[in-house]
């Protein structure tokens, strides 16, 4: 990516794109983000969803929530791959057409 | 409402005259309380004729009345009685509260159920997991076949989604719902699963790579995990097409096999897409088309050159083990096995003996009311719910307890059979209805592949629709819609033939003793009955 920001004639040894290192800190704040999202939900789901459904009760997972989880953290993903792909066509389309959506 | 309707019932008799409190106390109270019929005498032997006539004495109260008679609560009220309303009335209250009483009462024994069977198997949802946090719950696999009939293909899955999720939710146990949008797939699933498996046990085929991870199980803990989970059928079609995907699975050759590609070779030389010699070019489009109203499903290439065979007997290859006729020969089993073949040993095809253990099934019965002629039929089993939950929650406790017999072919290929004289009109007509489909598709489809080669050949210009739309269909996009619309068709003929009410389950001797399934308790036993 670098023909992109004109990092081919500038990379000096030694020193750093500050382009890129901005591209990787927007990167990994989304991921934490995501990542962030992810625990709070599905913790708020399944491990403490009534304080007396047993709630830490064990040092160990318990079956029932590690079901939970799996299959929240396999929905999250979807739902989260299928918002991303109607956001960025929608993005198309309002670049191509000037409006968002209308 | 056409029922006679009653004569009307005789108005209520009126009211004994009330409220005349100044009369009563003047009168001379009887000895022994007994009413004195006002004397018709009395109103005669006035003397004074222009006075109104008295009104009738009342009778006076007796009892606590009579206690109460001077507090000031109405007389009418100290004298009221119930009444029973009118007929109509009774007949309209009665239907009312019978339904609705119905309909209340099926809830909560309902919910009843649930609460009592998620308290049942909840403990064992609160067992800490086997392995820690990289541990693997039990995962059974769960198949619903589509219903004939039925346009939505979801419904048997959702149908265990209501009455028998929850169970495995609280237990910690987790599900897989494999979709199966067409008749046959199932079986086709089944199918290809096991010919990998078989393969891959022969070093035909290579294995999946395994990653040396923690929390990833190696092949066999995956194989244990498989056997302690188990299967669930939903309805008799799934286990009919499930026991057909076994013995193709197991009973047949171990021949590289993929169904799309099956069907894409049965297409490929029938010659719908065929170039047209140019000399007759003109002639044949003006013949093709009467030959195609009278034989149904002509391939165009027929009336040229070229293999021609008729597609209007695709029917055939749709049926499982139909023998071959020479076009399924040269196309269908010859042509994909060709580079397999030869590298095979032929004692790989013999199925393995003893077969390998399978999961046990549960065998989870399902009708699915579809059409007009069944309202009655959902309207009833709208007010029995009961009859669903219980039967769920029967099923799951069976499959959470792992309570498992062997399979008896005399009893479990019965299974449910009695909802197959539900199938509609439109689910025994299929067959029908897709030849007739596929008939007017490829005859709107020869215009529009000339037309689409015309294009390419650049021998003709856009026309203003197609300007208009900024899209000329090319004949390899043809293909593609053409091949879609195929393995619909075909993949339903298929499904439909191993599913339909006339055919048997398929059974094979060699599997007595192999397949177990969940034993689920007789009427009377357990905690719903």
């Amino acid at each position: 990516m670098s023909f992109l920001f004109g990092g081919g004639n500038r990379s000096v040894e030694g020193s750093v794109d500050p382009a890129k290192i901005e591209m990787a800190m927007a990167e990994l704040d989304m991921i934490t983000d995501v990542f962030n999202r992810l625990v709070t939900s599905c913790h708020t789901k399944c491990i403490s969803s009534t304080p007396n459904n047993h709630r830490y009760i064990e040092g160990e997972l318990l079956k029932g929530e590690s079901v939970c989880i799996d299959r929240c953290t396999a929905k999250f993903f979807e739902v989260n791959k299928k918002v991303g792909e109607r956001m960025s066509a929608m993005g198309n389309a309002a670049q191509s057409s000037g409006t968002f959506g209308r | 409402m056409s029922t006679p309707t009653p004569p009307p019932p005789p108005s209520p008799s009126p009211p004994p005259l009330q409220g005349n409190y100044s009369a009563s106390p003047a009168l001379p109270p009887t000895p022994g309380g007994k009413v004195i019929p006002p004397a018709p005498a009395a109103t005669t032997s006035t003397p004074t004729p222009n006075a109104i006539p008295p009104k009738p004495e009342l009778a006076p109260l007796t009892g606590f009345r009579s206690a109460l008679q001077h507090t000031g609560i109405p007389r009418s009220v100290l004298l009221y009685k119930p009444r029973l309303p009118s007929q109509r009335w009774m007949i309209f209250w009665s239907v009312l509260g019978t339904v609705s009483f119905t309909y209340y009462y099926d809830r909560k024994e309902c919910e009843r159920i649930r609460r009592e069977t998620i308290e049942r198997v909840q403990s064992r949802g609160q067992e800490p997991l086997e392995g820690g946090s990289l541990g693997v719950p039990r995962r059974v696999v769960v198949w619903g076949g589509k219903w004939g009939g039925d346009e939505d293909e979801d419904r048997a899955l959702r149908y265990f989604r209501k009455y028998v999720k929850p169970y495995l939710v609280a237990a910690g146990i987790d599900y897989h719902l494999p979709t199966s949008p067409l008749h046959g797939s199932i079986t086709r699933q089944i199918h290809a699963q096991v010919l990998s498996t078989r393969r891959q046990a022969l070093g035909l085929e290579s294995p999946k790579p395994h990653l040396d991870l923690p929390g990833v199980l190696s092949p066999e803990e995956v194989r244990q995990k498989e056997l302690e989970g188990g299967v669930v059928l939903v309805g008799r079609q799934s286990m009919k097409e499930f026991l057909e995907g076994l013995r193709r699975g197991w009973m047949g050759g171990v021949d590289s096999w993929d169904w799309e590609k099956e069907v894409e070779n049965k297409l490929e030389n029938d010659g719908v897409f065929e170039e047209r010699v140019e000399s007759v070019n003109l002639p044949v489009s003006v013949d093709s088309s009467e030959t195609l109203t009278e034989q149904h499903l002509v391939d165009p290439a027929a009336t040229t050159t070229a293999p021609s065979k008729p597609i209007g007997g695709l029917g055939f290859l749709s049926r499982p083990g139909a023998p071959p006729s020479t076009f399924s020969m040269g196309m269908g089993s010859d042509l994909p096995n060709t580079p397999a073949t030869p590298l095979i040993p032929s004692h790989y095809h013999v199925p393995p003996s003893p077969l390998p253990p399978q999961p046990p099934i549960l065998l989870l019965p399902f009708v699915n009311h579809v059409g007009f002629m069944q309202i009655p039929q959902m309207i009833g089993s709208w007010f029995n719910e009961r009859r669903r939950v219980s039967a769920g929650s029967q099923a799951a406790l069976a499959l959470i307890e792992s309570r498992t017999r062997p399979f008896d072919p005399l009893v479990d290929l019965e299974f449910d059979k009695g909802s197959e004289r539900f199938y509609n009109k439109a689910a025994k007509e299929l067959p029908k209805r897709i030849e007739t489909a596929r008939k007017d598709y490829y005859e709107a489809l020869r215009p529009r592949v000339e037309e689409a080669r015309k294009y390419e050949l650049g021998q003709r210009e856009m026309t203003d629709e197609e300007k208009k739309s900024g899209k000329v269909w090319r004949v390899d996009e043809l293909k593609e819609e053409r091949k879609k619309k195929e393995l619909r068709w075909m993949g339903n003929q298929e499904g439909w033939e191993i599913v339909r009410p006339e055919s048997e389950p398929t059974w094979d001797q060699r599997w007595e003793a192999w397949l177990n399934v969940f034993d689920l308790p007789k009427n009377g036993e357990g905690p719903d009955k």
